[in-house]
């Protein structure tokens, strides 16, 4: 059960035609992604991180090479980019509305969600009224009414400020974990990746390679908080510095 | 209500308004007066009390409500259905990329031309009366509408457009779901704009053909050199194109309270 896979990533490459000629952004990638694992891709800035989640999610086609996804796909982006003129209910149900599943056991889901995750009393709130970090939560609650198999992470924290993002961050690890979704956390944030993910894969810069692949072997009970105090934590974190750096 | 910081901005509401009633009062009483001493001439300028009595005159027969009303519903029409065409004509291009490359350079000659121009021929196609008024007083929101509207799709936030394809949103979900309700406070503004020009419309056609309304009595009052026709026709033109704004602002004003913005 633990060791299904979920994601997999056969030989995967991704060029552009621009005007100056073809641009590879993404070259052999492999990898897999297992049910309930998390998975951080940290590289150089301008990498194509974004461009391989955008192939996973199949918004945009590999130019050669296999994706195979078992399930649905999750987005989160940088931004909660929740609808201003929806109220927290009915922003949380957006997902299921376009994908028209408003049943009446995903509206139930919507509301136990909702409490589940200290958000019950802002149901009829607009976004605007809500904080950062409880903006985000909602904008997971909305993807994971989805019931996605792989939840995509796309810089998610990066527009909050630090305190905020740890504090979030540790929520949304906690909400991916108990929901038990497999999840790839792209970040330029070393020690977020760290932190959060099962493993991490370091990339080149651009036509974005794996330089290599650490399974992070944190005690599996403590949280992202308590990692980044832990020993292990400071070697990883110069491990990966020194690949990216090379 | 015994916040000192609310009683303050009570009291300095109440201030303005004070004194925007005592300007008009003050303007009036200026204009009576010095057509009095004979420092303006009053067959030139007219003054407020003749103006008053032609009113009072216009209003005991009744005559004055027909030709507001006429006014009224060309403008109304024209505003209607200049905005609506404008706007489908907006989702259209939106929809068919290559269509508004195709168009651009038209709609932004059409846009830089004085649609007034057009009234004429427009009157000569459509025909006179309120046929005629309503297409000149619709051409004019259209051009525009159609412009402002598609600029207003168009500045989506990409990523929000990415967000609820993630969840497989197709083109017409993402029109209903995220074009049009996010856009809906820039139509209302559109819609502030166009009765503005929805009344130049009705004006200029009623300027060039018609017999009745009040560009008619604008034009009657000025041909045969009754200045106290003319102003009072401005006047009450001036109120009417009031009262809609205000009935849109008021609209306005609604549905933000409803999208909890304050």
């Amino acid at each position: 059960m633990e060791n299904q896979i979920v994601l997999n990533l056969n030989n995967v490459n991704k060029s552009f035609y621009t005007i100056n000629g073809v641009l590879e952004v993404v070259k052999d990638l492999s990898f897999t992604l297992k049910e309930g694992e998390i998975v951080g891709i940290v590289g150089p800035s301008g990498a194509g991180k974004s461009t391989i989640l955008n192939l996973i999610a199949g918004l945009i086609k590999p130019t050669s090479g296999e994706i195979q996804v078992d399930g649905e796909i999750g987005y989160m982006f940088q931004k909660d980019h929740l609808l201003e003129w929806r109220d927290i209910y009915h922003n949380v149900v957006l997902g299921v509305e376009v994908k028209k599943q408003l049943t009446k056991e995903n509206i139930d889901r919507a509301h136990s969600l909702l409490e589940k995750y200290g958000l019950k009393d802002f149901k009829d709130c607009y976004p605007k009224e809500l904080s950062g970090g409880m903006r985000q939560r909602i904008a997971l609650i909305r993807t994971l009414l989805t019931n996605p198999k792989v939840l995509l992470l796309d810089e998610a924290f990066s527009a909050l400020d630090y305190q905020t993002r740890l504090m979030v961050s540790c929520d949304v690890y906690k909400m991916i974990r108990g929901e038990k979704i497999a999840s790839i956390i792209v970040t330029h944030d070393l020690t977020e990746a760290i932190s959060l993910c099962d493993k991490v894969i370091v990339l080149t810069k651009r036509p974005a390679q794996i330089i290599n692949v650490h399974d992070l072997e944190f005690d599996k009970n403590l949280s992202p908080i308590e990692k980044r105090t832990d020993t292990l934590f400071q070697m990883y974190f110069d491990k990966i510095w020194r690949e990216l750096n090379e | 209500m015994n916040n000192p910081y609310l009683i303050k901005q009570r009291k300095e509401k109440s201030k303005i308004v004070l004194t925007q009633i005592l300007l008009l009062v003050f303007i009036t009483v200026l204009w009576e007066l010095a057509s009095d001493v004979g420092l303006i001439n009053s067959f030139l300028f007219s003054k407020p009390s003749e103006i008053f009595k032609l009113f009072i005159v216009y209003l005991k027969d009744g005559s004055i409500f027909k030709h507001i009303g006429i006014s009224v519903l060309e403008t109304m029409l024209g505003l209607i259905i200049g905005t609506l065409i404008g706007l489908i004509f907006a989702i259209i291009i939106w929809w068919f990329p290559f269509l508004q490359k195709v168009l651009d350079p038209y709609l932004v000659v059409l846009n830089a031309l004085p649609k007034t121009a057009l009234a004429p021929i427009l009157i000569i196609w459509a025909g006179t009366g309120i046929k005629g008024i309503t297409v000149v007083a619709m051409s004019i929101s259209l051009v525009l509408t159609i412009i402002s509207a598609y600029s207003y799709f168009i500045m989506m936030n990409e990523e929000k457009i990415k967000m609820i394809k993630s969840f497989g949103a197709n083109k017409l979900q993402i029109l209903s779901k995220l074009i049009i309700p996010s856009n809906l406070p820039n139509i209302i503004s559109i819609i502030k704009i166009n009765i503005g020009m929805s009344w130049v419309g009705v004006i200029v056609g009623e300027f060039l053909v018609s017999r009745a309304g009040l560009g008619y009595l604008i034009v009657y009052g000025s041909q045969v050199f009754r200045m106290d026709l003319v102003m009072m026709g401005v006047i009450i033109l001036a109120i009417i194109a009031y009262l809609m704004y205000m009935f849109v602002n008021m609209i306005e004003i609604k549905f933000k309270k409803k999208r909890g913005i304050k």
